[in-house]
């Protein structure tokens, strides 16, 4: 039994890798691949916010702000300083992290309501300083000529979809991994049991401060990790990309996808990031639709798509059994009348 | 006497104006079922709180085992050897009863986010106690059979048992239990009391909160009772139930005493 579950348990991921490894071989526009990039770069941060929401039960209503400061940060050093990306990388996430911790100290003693506000306020405050410190972050129409990712003469540039493509699935994976090993231990524990109740928590010692910054450290250094792929695969980025429409949006990813399950993030992304092009064939009502979409999500899968979609299948599954099951005796008695 | 291990000296709590505990002070001995009665609003899970650093008192000290403790970190407790349940059922019912049982060995690890995020062979080895551990809890309560199941699709009593379980996971040699007994039925209440009795068997001291008065004068060694947040009555269930005091309390003075 023991070791039929352990196989059960890596479907998820090879069924994700094997979607993975067969989308660019079906799918060989260049564009429907950079989506799917975007899809792996939004990924990085949901898994990051869903640890916090879904797991923890904390809220942030300000994580592209965390995106921002990592993907400026780190085009930034590269732009002025000429450091080589890799290196400004992981400046970046340090730095984010840094600010993450000084920020959740004071804001994660506040819960609900008043925790969103706060995460809002700090949002909105990096895009003002993204868009208003010209003198530090540039144009606040964007800053352009951040250098790709490279390795050896292999430039990961937009030229170069499939490779930027591989490269953030490839961390995505990594991140994937790392956090349902998170998950299932200790600290896993620790973060849900703060979600179910901070009282018994705190009382089977759980130090209740010490995990929740803990997570939203983590979550904002996901999200400095996608920040940066974003940076130096578009090479160019303007402030407009981290601001609360974007926060608003990773939460919906969070919340459609399936709060308090890793997987959740995965199929949020897919379907958030795909659904606009999929609206463009209603052309200027696609906002109207989009937000019918969500809402209907939301009364009809509060648990998210990972919680709704094993129930689909097995009705499915369910009608076509019964179906089958109903034309059996009808083939039987036509063949015996027949003989 | 041995040196007691509890001890409650002057505690004293003031929410704005309202005095909700005023001046309790009580021993605990090893290896005892002590019992804290007294109306609704006395003050008993107040003092709960305050013991298990819920709340900061307003004045008073409380030593556990000889050590001041009332300066500490509430999640210091359970690594003390302090466990509890609560009155309003605390069960996390976003998890397995199992899980919610392993949350109770949390204090009995050591390992952080990083050596769970690769595995570390830390990880592995306590992981693989705190699940051995917590089964063997689960097996003690009975609910071994329920391990996986989420904790929210269990009734009532079971939800209680899981929590009594799971205060028992972190080993504490001093174990608070909130009113363990109320809105369950009466079989459920004599497993209730049969699992109080084994674990005090087992050399853990238990502290109960509890209205019924059939469970507390049967399986308490001392009765300790509160009223408006005072100590008004002290000593065995058999001294304590012949007590003017107690009686007027629970019954009403007569008018012209």
């Amino acid at each position: 039994m023991d070791t039929r579950k352990s196989y059960v348990k890596h479907i998820p991921i090879l069924a994700l890798l094997a979607f993975l490894i067969l989308f660019p071989l079906i799918s060989t526009n260049r564009y429907h691949i950079s989506v799917m990039t975007l899809v792996g770069i939004y990924t990085i941060v949901v898994v990051g916010l869903n640890l916090l929401m879904g797991f923890a039960g904390q809220i942030s209503l300000g994580h592209a702000g965390f995106f921002g400061i990592g993907a400026y940060c780190s085009g930034l050093l590269n732009v002025k300083l000429g450091l080589s990306p890799w290196v400004t990388a992981v400046m970046a996430i340090i730095f984010t992290a840094g600010i993450a911790y000084l920020i959740g100290i004071p804001t994660l003693r506040l819960k609900g309501h008043y925790l969103a506000m706060a995460t809002l306020g700090f949002g909105e405050v990096i895009f003002v300083v993204l868009s208003k410190l010209d003198w530090l972050t540039g144009d606040p129409d964007g800053l352009p000529g951040i250098k790709p990712f490279s390795i050896w003469r292999m430039q990961f540039n937009s030229n170069f979809a499939i490779g930027q493509y591989c490269l953030a699935w490839g961390v995505v994976l990594i991140v994937l991994i790392l956090s349902l090993n998170i998950t299932s231990s200790r600290v896993g524990r620790a973060f849900r049991a703060i979600h179910g109740s901070e009282m018994a928590a705190s009382g089977m010692g759980v130090d209740i401060a010490k995990y929740k910054v803990q997570v939203f450290v983590l979550s904002a250094v996901y999200a400095a990790v996608a920040g940066c792929l974003y940076a130096h695969f578009r090479a160019f980025i303007a402030p407009s990309t981290f601001h609360l429409q974007t926060s608003i949006r990773l939460v919906t990813m969070v919340v459609v996808g399936g709060m308090g399950n890793i997987w959740g993030a995965v199929l949020g992304s897919i379907l958030l990031t795909w659904l606009p092009e999929w609206l463009t064939v209603v052309e200027e009502y696609d906002i109207m639709v989009y937000g019918m979409l969500l809402m209907g999500a939301m009364i009809f899968m509060p648990d998210g798509l990972v919680g709704r979609l094993p129930i689909w299948f097995r009705r499915l599954y369910q009608k076509l059994y019964l179906a089958y099951k109903r034309r059996r005796p009808d083939i039987l008695g036509r063949s015996d009348s027949g003989s | 006497m041995a040196a007691p291990i509890l001890e409650v000296k002057n505690l004293r709590k003031e929410f704005g104006g309202l005095v909700a505990v005023n001046d309790v002070s009580f021993q605990v001995q090893e290896r005892q079922i002590r019992a804290i009665i007294g109306p609704n609003g006395a003050g008993k899970t107040t003092t709960y709180n305050l013991i298990s650093k819920f709340h900061a008192p307003t004045a008073g000290q409380i030593f556990y085992k000889q050590e001041r403790i009332d300066h500490l970190a509430p999640h210091r407790m359970a690594e003390k050897g302090i466990g509890r349940t609560f009155q309003s059922l605390q069960i996390m019912d976003n998890m397995t009863v199992l899980e919610n049982v392993m949350v109770g060995c949390h204090c009995k690890a050591r390992h952080g986010i990083i050596s769970s995020a690769f595995r570390l062979p830390r990880f592995k080895r306590e992981e693989k106690g705190i699940l051995e551990r917590a089964m063997e809890k689960l097996k003690f309560v009975g609910l071994e059979s329920k391990a996986s199941r989420p904790a929210s699709s269990l009734s009532f009593g079971e939800q209680r048992t899981v929590e009594f379980a799971r205060s028992l996971a972190c080993e504490p040699d001093l174990l608070m239990l909130d009113e363990p007994a109320s809105g369950l039925s009466i079989r459920e209440m004599e497993n209730m009391a049969e699992l109080i009795y084994r674990i005090r068997d087992e050399g853990v001291t238990v502290m109960l909160i509890e209205h019924d008065m059939g469970l507390v004068m049967n399986i308490s060694d001392m009765v300790t009772v509160l009223n408006y947040g005072q100590k008004i009555a002290e000593g065995t269930p058999h001294e304590v139930q012949s007590n003017q005091d107690v009686i007027a309390a629970y019954l009403g003075e007569e008018l012209d005493a």
